[in-house]
């Protein structure tokens, strides 16, 4: 009978508690209702980016686009700079499907597919809170899927054919490559629909409208190079394009030339109105920033009170540096002649017996050596880039964030586009070239030739990382210049690193078209 | 056996991952002996002697998912190193872990440069041409211990622990950089680059066995002697001895480096690359009082 009464208490415990199973998490976020607010959504969005970060140094980007074109080189300085013979062969074109194996173009292949990698792992990530309506992890998925676009363009750009790579779980083991004109449809059909959901103004380190603006027209302005053979529509139709994203990025409002053509590059230049898509370089939290060093000379260590000794190698061509007039502002951005200190102090060469520390414009060779060169030569030939502003007490890192979309290249994309599609009598194509000329300090010009615009562009873009770009677009890569003879084959993509496919000898294989 | 292994990428976001694929097989042998070689009144002689000797071969390094058919190993970098040839070991199997494989010196150039032996017994100066071949090991052939103990008129002790490690190589990554002359006269230089500039050396610091150098050594660890004072007299102290000890008090050695032992740790070693810390040796003057 007790046994009895004590069950019955039992049951009766058991049918009166909880009804409502409905669990309030304290500790957690639901992954659907994850990212809450714009925060949470940058900090996910952090490794998506950070590959930036290398491509001005180990990432090698920016040595594959500039050392490689005919404004920027390397020479070897005797026992200085000649690392393997990596920068000579960057500057005369020597790699091949057999030599596969240099490091600026080992290097970006991991990085860029590192992005990727990233990329597809949030999109995965905020897939199902997307569905649910969840409207930041929309955004994000829109900003992230732009950010993928953005390291495949770079990949095609540079590679070709490559494996195109949307999942993260799904993703093949050993991937074979696919065509190039295919992903270029892919990633500007993901742009495109990502648009509506960006935002006009933000951080220029994440994807806005602007950003994807100037991203589309870029892949629309190279899209004849991107889809050699497989264009669908007219060339007209992708330069009207160009000129209708251009126009889009301009109407946003947000974006001016500065008055100075150099504003845009002083130190702490993260409020340029200029710049629409940057790489936020800081000397201390985020490195990586050190063209400097590797151009100015050890002695500029007292012309810029730094507590380091820079590396004094690179500079830029003769022929190159020749072609800007001497009343261009730009010239500003080149050292030249006497060096100083910044007490005003002439300064002096130790290594070169105490002599007077002149650049000279004037390279004598690619491969300087003790045997055919003086100490002079070898130390202080070629004039010296300070393009990016070298504050007083500036580190081997530099605060001066690195454009990768800036306003003044738009306009030279619109410019651009509208003289291929109308020829050169546009008006307008020369106005907006006249603007970058004008802010210059250089009179009008006419007319334009599809020669002149690439060679202004190619005065205004200088050490920003597109001249490689620009030289394939325009069919100038494989022409000869300093100590560079006209090439033989094709060079304008890069081959598939060796190691890479030592890993996975599946990218050997012929493309394969993207399955659905 | 825990090795890097290289993974495609894409998909992957890094290109070598650790897996534990190798074998590995030790093989060695270890004898202790132990002796009261004189066990009196007045004298105790204790002496221990220790030897011993293992090999590390590699028996296999792949499996159905990773695959090597050798590992280049003892990777070393330094001021003026580049490029793809600075590895200094191979893992293979049928090696020995530490095997060293590199490119067999073969004499200086009249102009100054390295010659290397190439596969058909021509010379080149040409590393990517140059021959590698086994030229040493860095573990060693076989290793001894020996230590003694006495006991003098109860009042004297002295024992004296001394090790002799017999046949191995050490890689001098620091004579072979600090070693050069192209340096001077703007950097610190060893006095072997001296040597080197008079022997006419004008190449950049290069890999070959001519860096390889024999580590054999014998070594005093440790030395101590004291002496007991008769306390027996004296209630308020139960014990009083005055010792002296050194700590390394020799080494002899033919390595021109500052200590033939260098780390033995991971998959490759056996190289002195400027970051050999020195052995301190040590005296100590010391009293003991046991109250």
């Amino acid at each position: 009978m007790k046994r009895k009464i004590f069950f019955i208490l039992i049951l009766t415990i058991l049918l009166t508690s909880c009804t409502d199973l409905t669990t309030r998490l304290y500790d957690r976020i639901p992954a659907d209702e994850f990212p809450e607010n714009e925060t949470q959504a940058a900090l996910m969005m952090i490794p998506v980016f950070s590959p930036m970060q290398q491509f001005l140094d180990w990432g090698g980007w920016w040595f594959a686009q500039e050392i490689t074109a005919d404004a920027v080189t390397c020479p070897t300085r005797d026992q200085d700079w000649y690392d393997g013979g990596k920068w000579i062969a960057l500057h005369r074109h020597e790699w091949s499907e057999e030599n596969n194996d240099i490091e600026a173009i080992n290097s970006m292949w991991y990085w860029f597919n590192k992005g990727v990698f990233e990329a597809n792992k949030l999109i995965e990530f905020v897939q199902p809170a997307a569905e649910n309506g969840n409207e930041q992890a929309l955004i994000t998925m829109a900003k992230v899927k732009t950010m993928r676009s953005f390291y495949y363009w770079l990949l095609i750009d540079n590679y070709g054919d490559v494996p195109f790579i949307t999942s993260f779980s799904q993703a093949p083991a050993n991937p074979v490559r696919n065509h190039r004109y295919q992903i270029w449809q892919k990633i500007v059909a993901d742009i495109e629909e990502s648009l509506n959901y960006l935002s006009e103004t933000g951080s220029k380190y994440s994807v806005t409208k602007g950003m994807a603006y100037a991203l589309l027209a870029k892949l629309y302005l190279n899209a004849p190079v991107y889809l050699q053979g497989n264009m669908e529509q007219s060339e007209t139709f992708y330069y009207q394009k160009v000129v209708d994203y251009c126009d889009s990025l301009i109407n946003l409002g947000i974006y001016d030339l500065e008055t100075d053509p150099l504003a845009p590059f002083i130190t702490n230049n993260e409020t340029s109105i200029e710049n629409i898509f940057t790489i936020g370089y800081d000397e201390n939290t985020y490195k990586g920033f050190n063209l400097h060093m590797r151009t100015l000379h050890y002695e500029n260590e007292k012309t810029f009170n730094m507590p380091v000794k820079p590396w004094n190698g690179f500079a830029a061509q003769e022929d190159f540096y020749n072609t800007y007039s001497d009343d261009d502002i730009r010239k500003t951005m080149f050292l030249v002649g006497q060096q100083y200190s910044y007490t005003g102090q002439s300064l002096t060469d130790p290594g070169a017996n105490n002599a007077p520390l002149v650049f000279d414009p004037h390279i004598p060779a690619l491969y300087m050596t003790a045997e055919n060169n003086t100490l002079e030569e070898i130390r202080m030939s070629g004039a010296r880039v300070v393009k990016f502003e070298v504050k007083l007490g500036a580190t081997d890192n530099l605060s001066n964030d690195f454009p990768i979309f800036r306003y003044a290249d738009v306009l030279l994309m619109k410019a651009e586009a509208l003289l291929r599609i109308n020829g050169s009598s546009d008006a307008e194509a020369i106005n907006l070239v006249n603007q970058i000329r004008q802010r210059a300090g250089l009179s009008d010009w006419t007319t334009l030739t599809l020669d002149s615009l690439l060679a202004e562009r190619g005065r205004e873009m200088f050490w920003e990382a597109t001249r490689r770009q620009d030289l394939i677009r325009f069919g100038k890569f494989g022409e000869a210049w300093w100590e560079k003879d006209a090439d033989t084959e094709d060079k304008s993509i890069f081959p598939i690193p060796k190691w890479a496919i030592e890993a996975n000898p599946n990218l050997l294989q012929t493309p394969e078209d993207i399955q659905e | 056996m825990l090795a890097q292994y290289s993974v495609p990428v894409p998909p992957n976001p890094v290109s070598r991952t650790y897996a534990n694929v190798g074998t590995i097989r030790n093989r060695g042998i270890e004898f202790n002996v132990q002796a009261f070689v004189v066990n009196n009144k007045n004298l105790k002689w204790r002496t221990i002697l220790n030897f011993s000797r293992n090999r590390q071969t590699i028996v296999s390094l792949s499996n159905d998912q990773y695959e090597w058919s050798a590992i280049h190993e003892g990777w070393i970098s330094g001021r003026g190193l580049v490029g793809q040839e600075n590895w200094t070991q191979i893992i293979e199997p049928g090696y020995e872990l530490g095997t060293f494989y590199l490119p067999e010196y073969a004499g200086l150039s009249d102009d100054g440069y390295f010659l290397f032996f190439t596969e058909t017994g021509g010379v080149t100066r040409n590393l990517s041409m140059a021959q590698r071949r086994v030229v040493g090991h860095a573990l060693p052939r076989f290793s001894v211990g020996w230590t003694n103990n006495f006991k003098l008129l109860k009042r004297i002790d002295f024992s004296i622990s001394s090790r002799l490690v017999y046949g191995f190589s050490v890689y001098n990554v620091t004579r072979m950089v600090f070693g050069n002359p192209i340096w001077l006269p703007n950097l610190n230089v060893l006095r072997s680059a001296l040597e080197e500039a008079e022997r006419g050396l004008v190449a950049a610091p290069t890999i070959s066995s001519y860096y390889l150098e024999n580590g054999t050594f014998f070594r005093i660890d440790n030395i101590n002697i004291g002496y007991n004072f008769n306390t027996v007299k004296l209630k308020w102290i139960k014990q009083a001895r005055v010792y002296f000890a050194s700590d390394n008090p020799l080494l002899i050695t033919g390595y021109s480096g500052i200590d033939p032992e260098v780390s033995y740790e991971g998959l490759s070693f056996g190289i002195d690359m400027y970051n050999t810390y020195p052995k301190a040796r040590t005296f100590v003057l010391g009293l003991n009082l046991t109250f």
